[in-house]
């Protein structure tokens, strides 16, 4: 029984290090591997974080038991009384303060290319703007061929909870809100970004494979917060150019053109579920 | 040590009572709408039993065959029936459509041959094809001959109903679901069969279609959120439920017609309740369900011509081009007196006519409103669109604007302009959709 509290405390690195270690093969780390570089650089972020704090786990842990294991067999009655040493104070307001620095340093690159407007990647195309409103995703893209300007234009592209961007291109899009504060958040991506009343905020990313990624809302913004379901849909480059002319299609339909059948009123949008 | 026993009580007690909980476990219900509880006793009884016998309640519906809504069929081959478990092979099933629809099979009702209903499936295992039916009759299933199995759509299409929509339109579609009350703008109540964005023309209701572009973009400018990402046969099945209320809600209302002359409590102050008891039961016996069948023909008439292609609405001439003459002319026609727009509208398309200030007439009625300012046919005062704003509920495309000109917006004081030339109506769509850059550029200057 004396030995218990040491057994205890050396239990919990042992079960750290064999989950570190099997945690790569079963699936473990993020739900989803991140489909854009910037958000493998916010992984590897993590990842390094979880490595220092794991070794100072483990290595503390070890140190008490220890200490500990040690202490079972001590008849020593008097202990040593070490408060007010000057070099362990040292030692333990350095250590902390120098790794602290490390990250907050390590990790400036990736937060500049992430947040700092005047630092954002220069050859990037302006796909949409996203305005969230209770409770869904309202989206305005440019005419074919047209930049996106600040203002609504007439040739304008609208539709909802449905934003196409093309794959392997850095793509921005402005964030507005139309009532409360939202937050923009694809997990897959790595990209989470209130949306606050009042401001335009240029969100940027960059998908590195065709596929659809779940669009959410991660801001509590009402009792129908969670019905603001949305995907991010990477395509390639010439899908994406159709999918924008068939918008421009839809929106300047006039009932009269060639296909003036009633099926052909729904074309836009049963083709956007079609691709799932 | 006194307290410690009131504390054991008190666990025991919680102990006990914790699996009943504290609300009440009863499942969705259908209410009745307010007209009903206009007619004496005897006579809401009958509505409800009735509409029960119709439509069933949410937990155990009932399709009616007269009307016209796509229930959801299989069809399938008998192989052995011992008057509860049916062996039956179910066509089409293996694909992934199909296989999806089997698990909404509880509930359905199986026919024979004859039209006539054998029972409801409990239990279905597409394995064997093996199906347990409770509420068995008399009828009987030979060997070899079709069934068909039927509901399965409404059942699915009344679950996703309580799952997305039922909170604000309320489990009867009366729009008044428990998140109603925050709205300024007032959820849909269906049970008019009165759905405001068309693309039909005048005085026909809104078809399929027009149910599934609401659903698939929502209405920008209120609470009605997009259901874009649903896939496709949800929103079918949803669509098919959505119509089924609207008709049951119009065959309630039909049959409070129906009773008002002679049985609303306002008319019948002064007669002894017994009476009411016996001259309802010899209406129920004898005109009833000649009425009911007349109700339930009216609405497949109604109901199906809006799928029909003659009633879609379609310019006859092209939009043209889109240029400043045409938007003046429509700006000339806004401010026509015959044409009236403006009176709703405002001379600037605020919203802020003068309509908005004065009594009106409510509709269906020759009363003056209580308050200034334009009523819808649900009783609510409705502003006149701004159209400076660039939101437009019904959608906004030029084709959208045309019919909400052209057919008007239905149940709302937004009548449609039959007498206007096409062009005509291509000139206001192009001013109207022009307003918001007007607005925006002279508010620059």
């Amino acid at each position: 029984m004396n030995k218990f509290w040491p057994c205890f405390f050396m239990f919990w690195p042992v079960l750290a290090i064999v989950v570190f270690a099997i945690s790569p093969s079963m699936g473990w780390w993020f739900p989803t591997e991140a489909f854009s570089p910037l958000g493998k650089q916010i992984d590897n972020l993590f990842y390094m974080i979880l490595i220092i704090v794991g070794i100072t786990f483990i290595g503390t842990h070890i140190g008490l038991g220890y200490v500990l294991w040690k202490a079972v067999d001590n008849k020593e009655p008097k202990a040593w009384f070490s408060h007010g040493s000057h070099n362990l104070e040292m030692l333990w307001s350095i250590a902390p303060a120098g790794i602290l620095m490390f990250i907050s340093l390590y990790q400036l690159d990736v937060w500049t290319r992430y947040r700092v407007q005047s630092k954002y990647p220069k050859d990037m195309l302006t796909v949409a703007e996203v305005t969230a409103r209770q409770f869904e995703w309202r989206i305005r893209y440019p005419a074919p061929g047209k930049k996106l300007l600040p203002s609504p234009q007439p040739d304008d592209l609208y539709t909802v909870n449905d934003l196409h961007v093309p794959v392997n291109r850095r793509v921005l899009i402005r964030l507005k809100s139309g009532d409360v504060q939202h937050s923009f958040f694809v997990p897959g991506l790595r990209v989470k970004q209130d949306a606050v009343p009042g401001t335009v905020i240029p969100v940027w990313f960059e998908t590195l494979e065709i596929g659809d990624y779940d669009l959410t809302c991660a801001e509590l913004c009402g009792w129908g917060h969670y019905k603001m379901r949305g995907r991010v849909l990477a395509e390639r480059q010439s899908d994406y150019d159709k999918y924008i002319k068939s918008l421009a299609h839809d929106q300047g339909y006039d009932g009269h053109n060639s296909d003036r059948d009633g099926s052909a009123e729904l074309v836009k949008i049963e083709k956007a579920t079609d691709k799932k | 040590m006194r307290p410690k026993v009131h504390l054991l009580k008190l666990l025991v007690a919680a102990i006990v009572l914790s699996p009943f909980g504290c609300t009440s476990k009863r499942g969705p219900e259908f209410a009745s709408g307010k007209q009903t509880g206009l007619l004496v006793s005897a006579a809401q009884e009958l509505v409800r039993s009735e509409l029960k016998s119709s439509f069933g309640t949410p937990t155990s519906l009932v399709a009616w065959q007269v009307l016209p809504v796509d229930y959801g069929v299989f069809e399938g081959k008998a192989t052995k029936f011992n008057g509860q478990d049916l062996v039956v092979s179910l066509k089409g099933i293996g694909s992934n459509a199909a296989d999806r629809r089997l698990s909404n099979l509880s509930g359905s009702v199986v026919t024979n041959e004859a039209g006539v209903a054998i029972g409801e499936v409990t239990h279905y295992s597409p394995s064997d094809g093996a199906m347990r039916l409770s509420n068995t009759g008399e009828a009987k299933i030979e060997s070899d001959t079709t069934v068909r199995v039927i509901g399965d759509g409404l059942q699915f299409g009344r679950d996703l109903y309580l799952r997305h929509c039922m909170h604000c339109h309320g489990v009867s579609g009366d729009g008044d679901g428990p998140t109603a009350k925050y709205f300024a703008v007032k959820p849909r109540d269906y049970r008019r069969g009165t759905f405001k964005f068309t693309s039909t023309v005048q005085g026909v209701r809104a078809s399929r279609d027009d149910l599934k572009r609401i659903i698939k973009l929502g209405i920008p400018g209120t609470y009605m959120p997009s259901f874009m990402l649903l896939p496709d046969d949800e929103i079918v099945s949803l669509v098919e439920y959505i119509r089924w209320l609207s008709m049951r809600g119009e065959v309630e209302n039909s049959l409070y017609i129906e009773l008002s002359n002679d049985f609303s409590t306002e008319a019948n102050k002064d007669k002894a309740r017994a009476e009411f008891k016996k001259e309802v039961d010899n209406f129920a016996a004898s005109q009833l369900p000649g009425k009911m069948s007349e109700i339930g023909r009216d609405l497949a008439e109604t109901w199906s011509a809006s799928e029909d292609e003659a009633n879609l609405l379609l310019p006859k001439d092209a939009r043209g081009n889109v240029d400043g003459d045409s938007i003046k002319r429509g700006r000339e026609l806004f401010l026509n007196k015959d044409v009236g727009c403006f009176s709703c509208h405002g001379e600037s398309g605020r919203g802020n006519g003068v309509s908005t200030e004065t009594f009106n007439k409510l509709p269906n009625s020759t009363e003056l409103s209580k308050v200034p300012g334009l009523f819808d046919d649900w009783g609510n005062l409705v502003k006149p669109r701004d159209l400076t704003t660039g939101i437009y509920r019904g959608g906004r495309r030029p084709l959208d604007i045309y019919r909400r000109i052209r057919a008007g917006i239905k149940g709302t004081p937004m009548q449609g302009f039959s007498r206007l030339e096409d062009q005509q109506v291509w000139d206001l769509t192009n001013y109207v959709l022009s307003i918001p850059f007007k607005a925006h550029s002279e508010s620059k200057h």
